[in-house]
Parts: C-alpha cells; sequence; structure tokens
C-alpha cells in the first residue's frame, strides 16, 4: 500500500452570503451588473449555486441562467448561459467575460427584449468561503475512500468543486492529490472526468467512492 | 428588552435520519472550537415570523454544542413598530413616504434599548430591521452580523458562519 508524503487534509467550508445593493430588472441592466459586480458575486451566483442546490440535476445551477428564464422567459439565452461549464474556468475573469459576451450579445441581436421589465429583480450577492479543517487526513488509497465516505456536502463540494479557483487548475483536490502523492495518474484523470452537472453531489461523491474501490482492489 | 428562556427542543441526533451522520458531526466539529464563546441573538418577537421559528430551534441545539448562546427579544411601543413595519415594506419594494418623525421614533426606541441590553457578547447577531441599528453599541473588537432575513428569504439562502480560513475568491 503506497503511503503518501503529503496527507490530504479534509476541509469543509461555510458559504458566508452578503447580499449586495445592486438590483438590475432587464437584461441591459444584467449585461452592465456582469461588468461592475465583484468577483465574489460572479462566485457566488454560479459556483456556490451548484453546491446549494447539490440535490438537482435538472434545471439551471447558474443563477443568472435561472433568472433569465423565469424572470425574462428568455429561454435561449438562459440555455447559452447555463451551457458554461465552471469546470472549464480557472478565473473568474474568464468566467465573467464570455457570461457579459453572451448576454452583450443577445442584447444587440435582439435589442426589443434588451429593456424589457422582468417579471421580478435580480440581487447580486457575494459568496465567501470561510473553510476550515475538520483535523483528518488520509495517507492512502484506502484511508482517503474512508474520509470520502464520512464527508459532507460542503466539504465535497470545496475539494471537488470550488478546489478549481483555487488551484487555478483544470482539477480538483482529490485528483490532484492521487496524482501527486499517489502517482496515480489514470485514477486522478478518471475522478476529474465525474461530471458535477449530470451528478447530485451525492452520486458524484459515490462514483467517487466507486472509482477508489476500483483502484484498492486492482492494485 | 427581554430575554428569552427557550425550551430543551429536538436534539441533534435526530436529524441523523433526515440528513445524514456527516452533516451532523460537520456541524459538531465547526462547533467544537467556539465552545464557551458566547453568542447574542436580538430580534423584535419571540413568538410569529420567521427569525421567531428559527431562534425557537436553533437556540437549543447552540446549547447542545456547548455554546453560550443568548435571545433577547426588542422592546417598543406601537408606534415604534408602525414606523418599523413601513421600513419592512418599503425593503420589500412597498411605496414608503418618509416622514420626519419616523427616524426620531426608530432613534428614540433604539437608544431606550441599548442602554438597558449589555452588547457585550462575543457574536452578536441582530436579526431584521426593528433592531438594527442597535448594532451601534457593540465595541468594534468582535464580529458582528447584521441578517437581513428579508433578502435572505428572497434568495432562499441560508447564512452559516464559522471561523477559521476565509478564502476570497
Amino acid at each position: 500500500m503506497k503511503t503518501a508524503q503529503l496527507p490530504f487534509e479534509f476541509f469543509t467550508v461555510a458559504p458566508l452570503i452578503r447580499v449586495g445593493n445592486e438590483v438590475v430588472e432587464t437584461l441591459a441592466e444584467l449585461r452592465d451588473g456582469l461588468e461592475r459586480c465583484s468577483d465574489a458575486s460572479i462566485f457566488h451566483h454560479t459556483f456556490q449555486t451548484l453546491g446549494r442546490h447539490h440535490f438537482l440535476t435538472e434545471g439551471f445551477s447558474s443563477d443568472f441562467a435561472q433568472w433569465v428564464l423565469t424572470a425574462t422567459n428568455r429561454r435561449e439565452l438562459a440555455e447559452q448561459l447555463a451551457s458554461l461549464d465552471i469546470g472549464d474556468y480557472l478565473s473568474i475573469a474568464e468566467l465573467r467575460s464570455d457570461l457579459r459576451r453572451i448576454v452583450a450579445s443577445y442584447c444587440d441581436l435582439f435589442p426589443q427584449y434588451a429593456n424589457q421589465t422582468a417579471l421580478e429583480r435580480f440581487w447580486f450577492c457575494e459568496g465567501i468561503e470561510v473553510s476550515v479543517p475538520l483535523d483528518r487526513c488520509a495517507s492512502t488509497l484506502e484511508e482517503l475512500q474512508a474520509g470520502v465516505e464520512q464527508m459532507s456536502h460542503a466539504s465535497f463540494f470545496f475539494h471537488f468543486v470550488s478546489s478549481r479557483m483555487r488551484l487555478h487548475l483544470r482539477t480538483n483536490d482529490f485528483s490532484l492529490w492521487l496524482s501527486r502523492e499517489l502517482g496515480l495518474e489514470r485514477l486522478a484523470a478518471d475522478v476529474n472526468r465525474i461530471d458535477i452537472y449530470t451528478n447530485t453531489l451525492d452520486s458524484a461523491r459515490a462514483a467517487l467512492v466507486r472509482l477508489l474501490v476500483r483502484e484498492a482492489r486492482s492494485a | 428588552m427581554t430575554t428569552i428562556e427557550v425550551q430543551a427542543g429536538t436534539p441533534l441526533d435526530a436529524y441523523v435520519p433526515l440528513l445524514g451522520r456527516a452533516e451532523i458531526e460537520e456541524i459538531r466539529t465547526l462547533a467544537r472550537p467556539l465552545r464557551g464563546r458566547t453568542i447574542q441573538m436580538i430580534n423584535s418577537t419571540s413568538v410569529g415570523g420567521g427569525v421567531a421559528e428559527i431562534l425557537n430551534r436553533l437556540v437549543p441545539l447552540a446549547l447542545e454544542l456547548d455554546l453560550q448562546i443568548t435571545w433577547d427579544v426588542m422592546a417598543g411601543g406601537p408606534d415604534f413598530f408602525e414606523v418599523t413595519k413601513a421600513f419592512h415594506n418599503a425593503l420589500h419594494g412597498g411605496a414608503y413616504l418618509h416622514r420626519p418623525e419616523d427616524f426620531e421614533i426608530f432613534a428614540r426606541y433604539t437608544e431606550q434599548n441599548r442602554a438597558r441590553l449589555p452588547l457585550d457578547a462575543d457574536f452578536t447577531v441582530i436579526h431584521d430591521p426593528q433592531p438594527a441599528a442597535l448594532v451601534e453599541g457593540r465595541e468594534r473588537q468582535a464580529l458582528d452580523l447584521a441578517v437581513s432575513h428579508r433578502s435572505l428569504a428572497r434568495q432562499r439562502e441560508r447564512l452559516e458562519l464559522s471561523g477559521a480560513v476565509r478564502h476570497e475568491i
């Protein structure tokens, strides 16, 4: 059994939500708001909503897409916004740029919809992650599996979803550790392919456990 | 100002079948470093309304976690609650015509409550608009939270707080 030099340290996270003063009620205002709002706001309405609605695999996990659909009834724009996979982004600046570009293009293409008043307003919020070490570590594959099985949703979200913004890499904490510390490149890649959009956090975690068990058995 | 004595409620372990063992154990882990710290909840009513519903259940759970939590309800006359109701409705987007005396009434009751209530807990959580200005009575060395349940409810958010590492995104 291979033992890591640097153990995997389990953390959990609590989202601190700050409601801002920026409110929009048209698509044109949303376009401008996406340019002005803070990075923490973009993070909240894209990444954190994925964790908050972890039990759903249908509907839009992006607050922006959800508001465009339900408050402005522009399904085609909502689908474009929802099609952005947060897993592809390594910085909020890139994500913000694409969100804004999509809304701006739509407003240019359909100016008759750009200034229509929405059914309800969109309030920009900000998300701050307060992360806390859980005093649990794993040094082997088996210990990692045991730790994952005991993780809360928030902890799994922290290590598997929001980790990309922290690492600035197209990976997650588990894959990075499996690759760097245990040299399990293929397993790391398999773990990184678990789709967070077609899974709930529970089923994504179960998929991770299955991969860890399979690897342990084949070793 | 009245301090509310909350009856023992549903224990944390009763939530395990609903939420899973991992979620409950994590709450215990998060609470451990805060053991013995004082937390003061302040709102404007002990019955009715979302905040009272929350605190009636939250306070016993916090006590089970060995947090020194108290719940104080501020006092106010009908004129105070009439004004703060208008503030509340305005925050919901309703029409509000400002009368000069409104803020005088609000400030007077705030000052009366502040004089009676020591705001010296390690953490003070002020719920809703009615006691919002009490935050001025806090010394700034501790973390304060003024919680707008209007906005939070609107966003269907839960506000959670723990302390350790803070990641600025």
